[in-house]
């Protein structure tokens, strides 16, 4: 059983930082917030100093990210926000608004999400995640909650579309997609960045709007479900979205969308094969492995709030 | 002048004396309880304490020279069991909450929990059923305010198999997780809390009432809370000071209230005072509530409970209440999902509201969000800014600013969209009014289909204060206004006088026809 080592935290932050010097602007926003989760986790101010730190350093102003006709630029958002938070520094905040502001020009496919291919019909399911938690996130602190039910319709757009192609989510056919998701690695990994966006999604929207946050929850359950029903993580164990796939489901039981009890030990075992492989193996490890072994990381940190309902954390389940 | 027994238990009783006075007698009266003189009262509904049980009692009035009386048999008692003896101090020091708790669980049938005069410090006590819990004069249930002292009541706790769910914890109208209530029920029956005692909830704004709107841990705990209960009877307490609604009956059923005491201070944060969501048969009756919010406000949940277990509240009576300084006296919503029918308030005084009757609702209650059969008939009003408002673009939830909700051109009717059938007010002087007389603005797209006028007596008051008849974008600040109606089928006007105001009696707006 993994419980919190802070040597495999620092080895985990040094990587990191290592990493962001050769990454893409993708995946330095990824690490990023993959930093500011260690620190969520675990409250070390020198983990989110770091990550201010690579902020400042790697994230390019809003005005430029803004010329950018992509999505993952929104990964950048929440960073923002996040480092604005802690920091108490309104600057950062101006800058999560700023970028918010290309959500209205923002380009959509023919379904109606947000893409960087209008012409397209397809969803692309990991777009989801570059882009809805931080749609969230600013509408909730500073949209008026105006967005909900656009949010809330591209979800629903993944569900009823029959434009999504090769991704058929057919409940009534479950066994069709199961099949799909052992056969094609793209959309597994694609799936378990949908789930993940689904669930950061959900944590940062206002609850009390809750016929959406149920409707989030039951597309997150169903996708978590159709991920393990495949069984597919058994051959993707040296692959991000193998630990993606920990931080969604510990996630997920945390904010109670899942019952522990069912799911959480598929996690943990996920987990466990990450920093075995992690402390043993002495190999140059993708910044995306890393990211995502450390919200994986994290998530079993956080995990432990459920029992105590954050009381000795100053109070919040989650939010 | 009629005398009619109301209720009884096996140590009080309590009475109804009509002189067709509305929450008040118009004259005081003498109470004789087998021919001694007990007290004098001027309420219609009067309680009497201190019986023995199993006994035969005569109830006699003298009312100007006239005499009425009536028999009583009071209940079978079997024991008391007197918290005192099961450990409770009631210093205001020791904490007293396990003493009491231990008390009602081992309180057999047809007995009674007596808590004695005195402070007993609470954090959150359990009722069970078949139980009566009466708080003898001058006892005080005091509750902590410390929340890490409260249980928690999660909001949904999924099954194992995953297709069902059970709800423990309500947060205006959704299944959110929510801190226990001080005095709280889940699943019982046959329970009655009595007596002329107190259940204190020491709010103030430094404890609950501080940054209210954000949840802390859980949402605020209310007062007193069932879910899932059954014939339970409220009499006589009083209840104050509550860190949010004081009595939220929930998915609940054969309910009395009656004599009860509501205060909590005019400017604390969301205290309504009765809260009944998703129940049937409810009677609240000789109540007296002065809050910071609604007086009454009569609900059935948002669109996740409605859709999912589609119990509107029903079959609801409201009779010879007092009720002052809320933002409104009697309000069917905001959190009406599952609709509201069968409704009728009567006979009752409203003093210093913000609003008399409101009805509040908006776009995204949704097509189960019916309200029909709803009546409020002999009241008298004073001093209320607005008496009647009917606002169909309600703004305080989370999304209630939003275009979606407050835009006042049609939108088109789909699953979202709640409906207004039919109102009735009738007999009813309301004088001192300020803002608006009436203030109703349906929807445009799903007009309110019949409302009723009948009877109806506005006058101003002569210092009439500015403000705004209904929360919603777009209402202007007002004085002294008519009748503003919009976006109704049929309006029924039937001798309405409307005496004072500044410009147009009745200005209508959408409104297909009017019938006088």
């Amino acid at each position: 059983m993994i419980s919190r080592n802070k040597e495999l935290e620092k080895k985990l932050i040094d990587l990191l930082e290592e990493a962001a010097k050769k990454a893409s602007n993708k995946e330095c926003a990824m690490i990023v917030n993959a930093v500011i989760a260690l620190y969520k986790a675990t409250g070390e101010k020198e983990y989110a100093d770091k990550a201010k730190e690579m902020l400042d350093k790697y994230a390019i102003n809003a005005a430029e990210l803004a010329k950018d006709n992509g999505i993952s630029k929104y990964l950048w958002g929440n960073a923002f926000y996040n480092i604005g938070d802690y920091n108490n520094d309104s600057k950062y905040i101006d800058k999560a608004v700023e970028l918010a502001a290309c959500f209205d020009k923002q380009q959509r496919n023919k379904i109606g999400c947000f893409s960087s291919n209008s012409e397209s019909e397809e969803i692309v399911l990991s777009d989801f995640y570059y882009t809805q938690p931080f749609y969230m996130n600013y509408d909730t602190r500073n949209g008026g909650k105006e967005h909900y039910n656009d949010i809330i319709a591209q979800y629903n757009a993944v569900s009823s579309t029959q434009y999504i192609r090769p991704y058929d989510f057919d409940r009534n056919n479950s066994e069709k997609m199961i099949d799909k998701l052992v056969s094609d690695k793209k959309l597994y990994e694609d799936f378990v960045y949908y789930a993940a966006s689904l669930i950061d999604t959900m944590e940062l929207m206002a609850q009390p709007l809750y016929e959406i946050y149920r409707k989030l929850q039951e597309y997150y359950k169903t996708t978590v479900k159709l991920l393990l029903l495949s069984k597919a993580q058994e051959n993707v164990q040296d692959k991000a979205v193998y630990a993606m796939l920990s931080y969604v489901i510990l996630k997920g039981c945390r904010m109670k969308a899942l019952l522990t009890e069912k799911y959480e030990n598929v996690a943990v075992e996920l987990l466990e094969k990450i920093f075995h492989f992690i402390n043993t193996q002495d190999q140059q490890f993708e910044a995306e492995y890393l990211e995502a072994a450390a919200f994986g990381y994290s998530e079993w940190i956080r995990n432990r709030e459920y029992q105590d309902y954050g009381i000795n954390k100053g109070g919040v389940l989650w939010s | 002048m009629e005398l009619v027994l109301v209720t009884k238990t096996s140590r009080s009783v309590v009475v109804e004396l009509t002189d067709s006075g509305k929450y008040y007698t118009k004259n005081q009266y003498d109470i004789y309880v087998n021919d001694k003189k007990y007290m004098e009262s001027n309420k219609v509904i009067t309680s009497i304490y201190d019986l023995k049980p199993d006994t035969d009692y005569k109830i006699m009035v003298e009312y100007d020279g006239e005499q009425k009386a009536i028999q009583v048999h009071t209940d079978y008692e079997f024991v008391t069991l007197n918290v005192r003896e099961f450990g409770a101090y009631g210093d205001g020091v020791h904490d007293d909450t396990n003493a009491i708790q231990c008390a009602i669980m081992s309180c057999p049938p047809h007995s009674r929990v007596l808590v004695p005069a005195g402070e007993y410090k609470i954090s959150s006590i359990f009722l069970k059923s078949d139980l009566t819990l009466e708080l003898a004069k001058d006892a005080v249930l005091s509750a902590y305010t410390e929340r890490e002292k409260f249980p928690i009541l999660p909001g949904v706790i999924e099954s194992y198999d995953e297709k069902e769910e059970y709800n423990l914890g309500s947060w205006e109208g959704n299944p959110l997780d929510t801190f226990s209530a001080i005095v709280c029920g889940i699943n019982v029956e046959n329970v009655v809390i009595t007596g002329q005692g107190t259940i204190e909830g020491n709010t103030n704004f430094e404890n609950w009432w501080k940054d209210c709107k954000i949840r802390n841990i859980a949402w605020r705990p209310r007062l007193f809370f069932i879910n899932h209960c059954s014939n339970v009877t409220m009499h006589g307490i009083t209840v104050q000071n509550s860190p949010s609604w004081t009595i939220h009956p929930y998915f609940s059923d054969h309910l009395k209230f009656i004599d009860v005491t509501i205060k909590n201070p005019a400017n604390s944060h969301n205290t309504d005072g009765l809260d009944p969501e998703s129940c049937t048969d409810v009677l609240v009756l000789g109540t007296y509530i002065s809050v910071g919010d609604d007086c009454i406000a009569i609900k059935s949940g948002k669109i996740y409970m409605a859709e999912r277990y589609q119990v509107p509240t029903s079959n609801m009576i409201v009779r010879q209440c007092c009720m002052r300084d809320g933002h409104g006296a009697v309000t069917v919503g905001s959190e009406i999902a599952a609709g509201v029918k069968d409704v009728h308030i009567k006979d009752c005084l409203f003093m210093n509201t913000d609003r008399g009757l409101r009805v509040k609702t908006r776009r995204g209650r949704g097509k189960l969000s019916v309200l029909d059969d709803i009546s409020f008939e002999d009241i008298d009003m004073d001093n209320v800014m607005t008496p009647f408002v009917v606002n169909s673009f309600y703004f305080c939830d989370p999304d209630g600013k939003t275009e979606y909700v407050s835009i006042k051109k049609p939108l088109p009717v789909d699953s979202r969209t709640p409906s207004i059938k039919n109102l009735t007010f009738k007999n009813i002087k309301a004088t001192n009014c300020h803002v608006a007389g009436t203030y109703i603005c349906g929807l445009p797209e799903s007009k309110i289909e019949r409302l009723t006028f009948e009877n109806i007596d506005f006058s101003y008051a002569e210092d009439a204060k500015s403000g705004v008849a209904a929360m919603m974008l777009g209402c202007e600040e007002g004085c002294k206004q008519g009748m503003v109606v919009s976006n109704i089928k049929e309006l029924v006007l039937k001798n309405v006088h409307v005496v004072g105001c500044e410009g147009e009696a009745i200005v209508a707006d959408n409104v297909d026809k009017i019938i006088k």
